[in-house]
């Protein structure tokens, strides 16, 4: 067996950091009203926060894949002016708290907004206080993770596959298709895993922009922010179901969580 | 090209930082942290007194030698709970009975001090057309509630309830100021909230009275908090509003006064 | 049949300008040290790399050409590559490897890989068409990609060191198995090597390329005898001067002179073999036109016979045996003097 030669003493501040990570979590178990969880969870009004999260999670997937990826791609492999910029702005909401971005979603894509106000006159279409809108939110918070995830992959990769396959008669399509991104699946995968758990999280933009509407769009975040103002066990159960499905999509990822080239 | 990039990141988390600092973070309550010091007080009023305890708090700074009054304004829903996680309040003003009486055993006998009414908040102009609570049922017309848990809510719904006016809500605000938020920026056409709210709410709005028959009144209590450690501050701040001056403030910001018996 | 190609352009450092001509048929190596510019050259017959001035026509098409802005992309091109490192496709099996090409082309799935699995079959490794390619060894892994390329048959394949990832016990096995796999290519081939060995060995005709520009073309024979820069004059391993000729002498480039046989004028090359360079302690005597004075620099012992390097006002190679060595007690240092008959220096035109 190979001997580890990291300095011992990082053991220290690494017990911390596992302290520092698990007591929060140890605090929620600790006070879950076991006895009167299961009534808890199967109330309608938890179900339907739970549908609605996983609706608007997956929908911010999609989304963000769908608008995401070919901007990583270009990201990656494009020289165009303003690529820094892009790029920059691409990291924005991650470092933008969310309910300004919520408000700054509001003054685009609001009724009045720079964008809504023509998507309502012209189309009748308005995303306030829709699911669509929650999606909206959603993706805009988590989108980032994705685009940062995929281009570190891609400039990751080695270049030259794609060389081979043109060589081979590959079009930029096929090459794209069936070696690109096959071989970048791993950060495809991870970047997916990380949007995804970050739309299921989201609250401050979806509150703001898309509102607080059971059914509609009270996710599970809003739905436990809600019942912790009057029911704690409520709350804790809510967030009891959050936590398994967060924990089971990193048990499921395991060590595919950092890609590697 | 990697340092440059790393500033930008760099510069941006900073402007992040500052803007959090000054926007408010993820949660829509500040939550207060740390004991009062003496020559403080930490006030957790409901959202509808914003105004008046604004200008209250600053008269009473002027006339107690500089001791200073925070404010914690959210849904009284919030604060209850608030105070029931042991947060440290010194006042509590809360904009119902109920949710005084949620934490009835951790403060000193509450009195009432105002009282307030409901009224339907329209964009200026009322774009809308809307002349009363039998309007909000149009199908043509957003309208936004404060959730049931919150005092604005439960007072809206029986109002809504008594005049046999059923209304699906678009979104169900944590407080009573968000619901004038939606609705002066033009993203919801119509909300219940206080009339003091209309008052507060400038000139993006106006009101539409709901008949004294219709209405309903809303009774605010407010106490001084057992653990606070500034209970003899705290009990002046209470006094000044109890007293004719703090009532001439209130009364200037719509209130009305409490109930006689 | 052929390639006719004038590439100019310039790569970080390097800048190429270089002509080339192969013939059908023939097969040309590319020759050069590393950092010449060799996979770049390949790589923008490929298409991979813009030319900045130049033109490429292959079989009588016009593939680039700078002057009209005739470009022909990569995909479109009749040319098959097979990479210094292979390659292949990590997340593909052997067989949808070599199939890539031809599916890429549009062929149905089970035909390309009916035509896969016979090229497979040809390089002796039907049994691994199921193995991905981490899987295989690299003298394998090197078989796959040169079906991967042929399978698709190209008119020109362009192969980019394909021993050199190799070790030295299998890449003698692999050399021959490539002479003879490119032996049945009917189209034009060029392959690049920085082994001297290898060039030799597989050349139809050598195509040296230093520093982006080539320094010489020919047959390997005619390389080896008459080299016309240092970088071959060591490969080969002969020493190579130049200078200007008059008559039976040759004023040397860097000083001193050389005493020849025959009638030269003008700029030459003259070339010396180690062999024919005698080793004394004291000044020479005899028939021996020219004596070199200098003091010896390295030893190196190749096989059963030394090479001394002698460095002094003309510098020169000697090989001697190791009993010569020492005998002059060489490794004592002092004065030595090289003597080499006028009869062994060999002139040419530079």
């Amino acid at each position: 067996m190979t001997r580890s030669r990291v300095p011992g003493l990082l053991a220290v501040p690494a017990a911390l950091a596992v302290g520092f990570l698990a007591i929060p979590l140890v605090g929620l178990l600790g006070r879950t009203p076991w006895g009167s969880i299961g009534a808890e969870l199967a109330s309608p009004r938890v179900l339907e926060a739970l549908r609605l999260s996983l609706i608007c999670s997956f929908g911010a997937v999609a989304v963000s894949v769908g608008l995401g990826v070919p901007l990583a791609v270009l990201l990656a492999r494009v020289e165009f002016p303003g690529r820094n910029l892009v790029r920059a702005l691409t990291t924005l909401p991650m470092v933008l708290p969310p309910v300004v971005g919520g408000v700054a979603l509001l003054l685009a894509f609001g009724r009045r907004g720079l964008v809504g106000q023509w998507l309502d006159r012209a189309f009748g279409i308005t995303l306030p206080f829709t699911t669509a809108g929650a999606i909206l939110a959603e993706a805009f918070v988590a989108m980032p993770f994705l685009v940062i995830t995929v281009e570190a992959g891609l400039r990751a990769m080695d270049r030259r596959f794609e060389d081979a396959a043109a060589t081979l008669g590959a079009g930029r399509w096929t090459t794209l298709r069936r070696v690109t991104l096959p071989l970048i699946a791993p950060s495809l995968g991870a970047g997916i895993a990380l949007c995804w758990a970050r739309a299921l999280g989201e609250f401050g933009a979806t509150i703001t922009f898309a509102g607080n509407l059971p059914g509609v769009t009270q996710t599970m975040p809003l739905a436990v922010y809600i019942a912790l103002e009057t029911d704690l066990e409520a709350a804790i159960a809510l967030s009891l179901v959050l936590l398994a499905i967060s924990l089971a999509v990193l048990v499921a990822l395991r060590d595919r969580w950092f890609p590697t080239a | 090209m990697l340092r440059s990039r790393i500033r930008l990141t760099a510069a941006l988390a900073v402007a992040a930082l500052v803007l959090a600092a000054c926007g408010g973070g993820d949660e829509r309550s500040g939550g207060s942290s740390g004991a009062a010091s003496p020559g403080e007080i930490k006030v957790f009023a409901a959202a509808s007194l914003t105004a008046a305890f604004t200008k209250l708090g600053e008269d009473f700074t002027a006339a107690n030698g500089g001791t200073k009054v925070t404010f914690n304004l959210a849904g009284s829903q919030a604060l209850a709970t608030q105070i029931q996680q042991a947060a440290p309040a010194d006042v509590f003003a809360s904009a119902d009975i109920t949710n005084m009486d949620k934490v009835k055993d951790l403060v000193v006998t509450p009195q009432n001090f105002a009282s307030n009414q409901l009224a339907i908040v329209v964009e200026k102009g009322n774009p809308k057309d809307v002349k009363g609570l039998e309007d909000l049922a149009r199908p043509d017309l957003k309208v936004v509630l404060a959730a049931e848990e919150v005092p604005a809510g439960k007072y809206a719904k029986q109002v809504l309830d008594q005049a046999g006016v059923s209304v699906t809500p678009v979104s169900q605000e944590d407080n009573v100021k968000a619901v004038v938020t939606k609705v002066s920026l033009g993203e919801a056409d119509a909300g219940i909230v206080y009339v003091t709210d209309v008052t507060a709410g400038g000139n993006k709005v106006e009101g539409v009275d709901i008949p004294k028959d219709q209405n309903v009144t809303a009774t605010y209590p407010i106490a001084t908090v057992k653990a606070s450690k500034a209970q003899d501050k705290a009990q002046a701040f209470m006094d000044l509003v109890l007293s004719a001056e703090g009532q001439q403030v209130l009364k200037q910001y719509g209130f009305l006064p409490p109930p006689t018996t | 049949m052929s390639l006719e190609a004038r590439v100019g352009l310039a790569l970080g450092r390097l800048e190429l300008e270089a002509e080339l001509a192969v013939a059908t048929g023939e097969l040309v190596v590319l020759l050069g040290p590393n950092g010449a510019g060799k996979t770049t050259l390949l790589r923008a017959l490929a298409g991979l790399v813009a030319l900045e001035r130049g033109r490429v026509v292959l079989d009588g098409a016009v593939l680039e050409d700078t002057g009209d802005g005739a470009w022909v992309p990569t995909e479109r091109r009749p040319v098959g590559f097979v990479f210094q490192d292979y390659l292949l496709f990590p997340h593909l099996s052997a067989l949808e490897n070599v199939a890539f090409g031809l599916r890429a082309r549009g062929l149905g799935r089970a035909e390309a890989r009916r035509r896969a699995a016979a090229w497979l079959d040809r390089v002796g490794l039907a049994a691994h068409a199921g193995a991905r390619p981490r899987a295989l060894s690299g003298g394998q892994a090197q078989r796959v990609a040169l079906a991967r390329a042929m399978v698709c048959e190209p008119r020109l394949l362009l192969l980019d060191e394909p021993l050199a990832a190799l070790d030295a016990a299998t890449r003698a096995e692999v050399r021959r198995d490539l002479r003879r796999q490119l032996a049945s290519f009917d189209g034009t081939r060029l392959l690049v090597t920085h082994d001297p060995l290898e060039a030799m060995a597989l050349a139809d005709r050598l195509v040296v390329l230093e520093h982006g520009r080539v320094t010489q073309t020919g047959s390997p024979a005619e390389v080896s005898e008459r080299p016309r820069s240092g970088y071959v004059a060591e490969l080969v391993g002969v020493n190579l001067y130049r200078g200007r000729a008059d008559g039976g002498a040759v004023e040397l480039a860097g000083g001193g002179r050389l005493i020849v046989t025959g009638d030269h004028r003008g700029a030459v090359f003259a070339s010396v073999h180690p062999r024919a360079v005698a080793l004394h302690r004291r000044v020479p005597e005899g028939t021996p036109r020219n004596v070199l004075a200098g003091t010896a620099d390295s030893v190196d012992v190749v096989g059963d016979r030394v090479r001394v390097r002698i460095v002094g006002q003309v510098p020169i190679v000697a090989e001697v045996t190791p009993a010569a060595v020492g005998e002059l007690h060489l490794a004592d240092g002092g004065p030595v003097w090289a003597s080499v008959k006028a009869t062994e220096v060999t002139v040419y035109p530079a």
